[in-house]
């Protein structure tokens, strides 16, 4: 049985998903900053709007030439899929920052920077990750970082763990309890969605092997 | 057992990539792969909550709640188990309808859990923590369901 790939050289589809990548680890980073200096609440929620915004435009016009295109360098469906994962993590970021805003919280609890910071690292590897796509021969450009991903999404895990116990060892007022026990769920989600990336990225791998 | 069922996939996923011939298709394989790790993954959170917020006492909700979980997951094994013989398809077809039908009695039994849990107003703290707690539970038995919906895929393609 022979195999034929049809690659064409030039593929805007791995522009496309290059850009998401790299608005995915600014969105991060973007967060981070806001749970380490709470002074920039307002400024960084409403930067992470308009991210939100201007991906899901990336995302719409990945769709539109996707129904344009009647040779795709992988499955159509695998685009898609990837598309809409990446787009998951950036909402899942934004709606940690923007939570922490509308419960008008007095200030970010610790665990919340260090989770945000994990997220920098995930969406790096995404990064790296999805580059990996456009020279496919090389597939440990791809697996590698999904490992990492995955681990990182492990990391989150107990972070998160610490936090909730702390949380409910130190903060007595039932409120406040509920608040950040959604934005810590919020924040570990947007890892769980990085991971789901991962799986995407490894499918593909799997699927052209 | 969450770092076992870890292991196991990470060889499946290393078998997958050095075998030229799979008996199902190798996307099939890593999702039914990943479905699987999910359900460990809730089933494991559940627990490490319980233990984590130090609650006194599984409720009788989540006592209930995890007897749903334990029959889905044997109809899985059995599920799982007749991807064999995709020959007789019966049996394989039998296993992921009755996870679904538990996954809506998981629904069920969640939603009295928290009714239940919200009328006892003098402890708030101990409501949010069950909250959480059945929310997990509730989500593994629906990642069951996500195998299910995997496997009766493989089995419409195979037919």
């Amino acid at each position: 049985m022979k195999k034929f790939r049809f690659m064409p050289t030039e593929e805007p589809f791995f522009d496309l998903f290059d850009d998401i990548a790299k608005v995915l680890v600014e969105a991060a980073k973007c967060l981070h900053e806001l749970t380490t200096d709470y002074s920039l609440c307002d400024t960084n929620t409403r930067i992470l709007r308009q991210m939100e915004k201007s991906l899901d435009c990336a995302t719409d016009s990945i769709c539109q030439r996707l129904n344009d295109s009647f040779v795709t360098p992988i499955d159509r469906e695998d685009i898609h899929a990837l598309a809409s994962c990446m787009d998951d993590v950036l909402d899942y970021i934004e709606a940690s920052a923007d939570r922490m805003k509308l419960y008008g919280v007095d200030k970010p609890r610790e665990e919340a920077a260090e989770l945000a910071a994990i997220l920098i690292e995930s969406t790096k590897q995404i990064r790296d990750g999805v580059h990996g796509l456009s020279h496919f021969r090389d597939i440990d450009a791809i697996l590698t970082p999904c490992v990492e991903i995955n681990k990182l999404e492990n990391q989150a895990d107990q972070v998160q763990r610490m936090a909730l116990r702390r949380l409910f060892r130190e903060e007595k007022r039932p409120l406040e309890i509920a608040k950040w026990m959604e934005i810590f769920g919020r924040l570990e989600k947007a890892t769980d969605k990085c991971e789901d990336v991962a799986n995407v990225l490894e499918s593909i791998v799997v699927k052209n092997a | 057992m969450e770092h076992d069922a870890d292991e196991v996939a990470h060889g499946i996923m290393n078998k997958l990539n050095m075998t030229f011939v799979t008996p199902l298709d190798r996307e099939d394989i890593h999702a039914l792969t990943c479905a699987l790790d999910d359900i460990m993954d809730f089933i494991e959170a559940a627990v490490d909550r319980m233990a984590l917020y130090e609650v006194a006492k599984p409720t009788e909700e989540a006592i209930k709640l995890c007897n749903i979980l334990v029959q889905a997951t044997e109809q899985t094994v059995k599920a799982v188990y007749g991807l064999r013989d995709l020959k007789k398809p019966e049996p394989v077809r039998e296993a992921c309808v009755a996870i679904n039908r538990l996954e809506n009695e998981g629904d069920q039994a969640n939603r009295m859990a928290l009714s239940k849990l919200f009328q006892m107003h003098d402890e708030p703290i101990e409501a949010l923590k069950w909250r959480e707690i059945y929310d997990q539970i509730e989500t593994a038995i629906d990642e069951c369901e996500d195998v299910a919906d995997i496997i009766e895929s493989v089995l419409l393609k195979s037919a």
